[in-house]
């Protein structure tokens, strides 16, 4: 029980930049990495905006407005100077890191003795681990509320048709541009939005908290997608919600069981592995009666394999 | 059909497609050598009229839809539709006036979302109704339901399921009910029943005359069955290599037969004809 409360409790911290996955890549199919740039911005700002004096939700907004701005960067130059967004998350993340230590004006800052949302929600009793839980919790559904409410709108519905066949949308009379535009600036927004929730409810920020963070939302993507497939909106939201948690619980019985925390990212790659297993093969991976069967698929799969130019 | 959407204007004077000296290549060979697809076209094509656009694969047919649609852009040369020069004016801006099956079902319907979250796009976009609240679903459904009826195909009682688990060929039906709808003031029809089975295509192939014919779209449909391309229009222009060859209208069409169309047909391309053709003849 204990376990599965740490997996919650550090899942939802990550449940935004799970959304943020979720929007840019199922949503608009743009496999933008700029999130985890996003992701450090964003905590660099809360943390900052937080020491200066400024409350708990000014911080957040602050972090996610700042990290709204990573995303509208990489999607105009993607828009307009046709770069691929891979290529262009990838430079803007590592250019991330230098921003977010020219935000706090250094490598690392203490929140210690600063408010935020958790030290607030302790304020009533509640225990460190709850308080968590709840601050992350509710604004883990918080943004996944509006993020579906976007979604069912006119305007949310043709944002997925962007996402879907760019011909079609625009011969609809839909401005696909300004809708690969405005989507990744909210799927960063959710992701700095994560990044201040880790930052404020850790107590401290260092510029190294962004490294390699994409990979917690890629699983919280793939393990929810694993266990809830569904291409609606509403079961897809909470299916990435449920995998980020899922995943940490995992990893949280992965570290009870004794494997050292040096492990985790080589942990976190099976998991995800492990999951991506599932979803291929369903349940027997190796039963020889389909073993024909399989076969084929593979040879479909060669067959449908295309080759991506990333310059 | 509901009337409710998006009332036209009346007819004006004059053409209603323009396009004088279109040229446009394509880069062949890895760049070293171009391809000319349309080479100095001029067509004109007025209000109402219901023309069949014939020519051999390759003659440059898809290429002057996807043009006056505004998916691709001329090298040269100028387009107005409706009295406004769209030379340059992207396919999102055109959505109203200008609605285009494709040749290729994939293309025409959006696969991760549901009919009816299709035909919502097709209305609310061109009507610049992309808001942020929800779009008018019950109008929709009526309108949606109304547009597939005329098909028989049973698919106005599956507005809630998802259009990637259709076939081409519902998927073509609902590409012409989604146009219908929108009732724009140019259909463009790239081969929309060549993935149906013979009897399907009839059917989706009249029902779209009647859809047009009712609500006096101006259509350029085309086709490889010359017998359709006879019988069911007001004009028919055959394209050889990005250039008009034939334009056939009034008692010069009436004057012609089928076979007559196929022996002009043999003597511009030069080459046998291809058997769907020929069995669309005899
Ligand atoms: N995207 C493209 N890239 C390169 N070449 C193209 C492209 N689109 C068309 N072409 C070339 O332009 C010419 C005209 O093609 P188009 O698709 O307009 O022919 P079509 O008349 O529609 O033929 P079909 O009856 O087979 O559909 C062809 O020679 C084709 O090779
Ligand atoms: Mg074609």
């Amino acid at each position: 029980m204990e376990t599965l409360l740490i997996g919650a409790q550090i899942g939802l911290l990550y449940g935004p930049l799970g959304l943020g996955i979720y929007l840019a890549i199922s949503v608009l199919s743009l496999p933008d990495l700029t999130l985890e740039g996003s992701f450090g911005v964003g905590a660099a700002t809360g943390a900052a905006t937080a020491v200066a004096g400024f409350d708990p939700v000014t911080a957040m907004l602050a972090g996610m407005a700042v990290g709204a701005c990573a995303g509208l960067i990489t999607a105009v130059l993607h828009t307009r100077l046709r770069m691929n967004v891979l290529l262009t998350g990838i430079l803007m993340t590592s250019a991330a890191w230098s921003v977010s230590i020219a935000i706090m004006g250094t490598g690392n800052v203490s929140l210690v003795r600063i408010d935020t949302l958790f030290t607030w929600v302790r304020g009533f009793g509640v225990s460190q681990q709850n308080a968590t839980i709840i601050v992350a919790g509710g604004v883990s559904l918080l943004l996944a509320g509006l993020l579906a409410a976007y979604l069912h709108t006119s305007s949310g519905l043709a944002m997925r048709a962007t996402g879907l066949n760019i011909q079609t949308a625009r011969s609809f009379g839909i401005r696909t541009e300004r809708y690969q535009i405005a989507g990744l600036a909210m799927a960063n927004a959710l992701a700095a939005a994560s990044g201040v929730l880790v930052a404020h409810s850790q107590g401290f920020m260092d510029v190294s908290i962004q490294g390699g963070i994409i990979v917690v939302g890629l699983a919280a993507l793939i393990v929810g997608m694993t266990i809830l497939p569904s291409e609606k909106i509403i079961p897809g939201i909470i299916a990435v919600l449920v995998g980020v948690v899922v995943y940490r619980i995992v990893i949280a019985f992965c570290l009870r069981a004794g494997i050292p925390p040096a492990n985790l990212k080589l942990l976190t790659t099976l998991i995800v592995l492990a999951f991506i297993a599932i979803r291929m093969h369903g349940g027997g991976l190796y039963r020889i009666r389909e073993w024909r069967q399989r076969r084929r698929q593979h040879i479909q799969f060669l067959e449908e394999n295309r080759v991506v130019k990333l310059i | 059909m509901s009337s409710s959407l998006s009332e036209q204007p009346a007819t004006p004077r004059g053409a209603l497609v323009t396009v004088r000296g279109a040229e446009k290549q394509f880069p062949a060979l890895g760049g070293r050598e171009m391809i000319t697809a349309l080479d100095g076209l001029d067509i004109t094509i007025s209000p109402g009229s219901f023309v069949a656009l014939i020519g051999s694969n390759g003659a440059g047919k898809s290429t002057l839809l996807s043009v006056l649609m505004g998916a691709q852009f001329l090298d040269e040369g100028a387009i107005e539709i409706d009295g406004e020069a769209v030379t340059d004016q992207p396919s999102w801006q055109r959505s109203d006036k200008v609605a285009m099956v494709r040749q290729n079902p994939e293309n025409n319907v959006l696969g991760g979302l549901t009919i009816e979250e299709n035909f919502a796009l097709a209305v609310m976009g061109p009507r610049r109704g992309l808001r942020l609240r929800r779009y008018p679903r019950a109008e929709i459904r009526a309108n949606a339901a109304a547009a597939l009826a005329g098909f028989g195909m049973g698919l106005e009682d599956r507005l809630d399921e998802s259009s990637a688990t259709l076939s081409g060929g519902q998927r073509q039906a609902i590409a012409v009910a989604m146009a219908a709808v929108r009732k724009p003031r140019l259909l463009l029809l790239d081969e929309h029943t060549a993935a149906l089975d013979p009897k399907r295509a009839r059917i989706v192939g009249e029902a779209t005359t009647e859809i047009a014919r009712q609500h006096g779209m101006t259509t350029i449909m085309v086709t490889h069955d010359l017998a359709h391309a006879m019988h069911q229009t007001d004009r028919v222009l055959m394209m050889h290599r990005g250039r008009v060859v034939l334009d056939l209208s009034g008692p010069e069409k009436d004057g012609t037969g089928v076979s007559d169309l196929a022996g002009i047909f043999e003597r511009v391309v030069g080459e046998a004809l291809p058997d769907r053709t020929l069995l669309a003849v005899s």
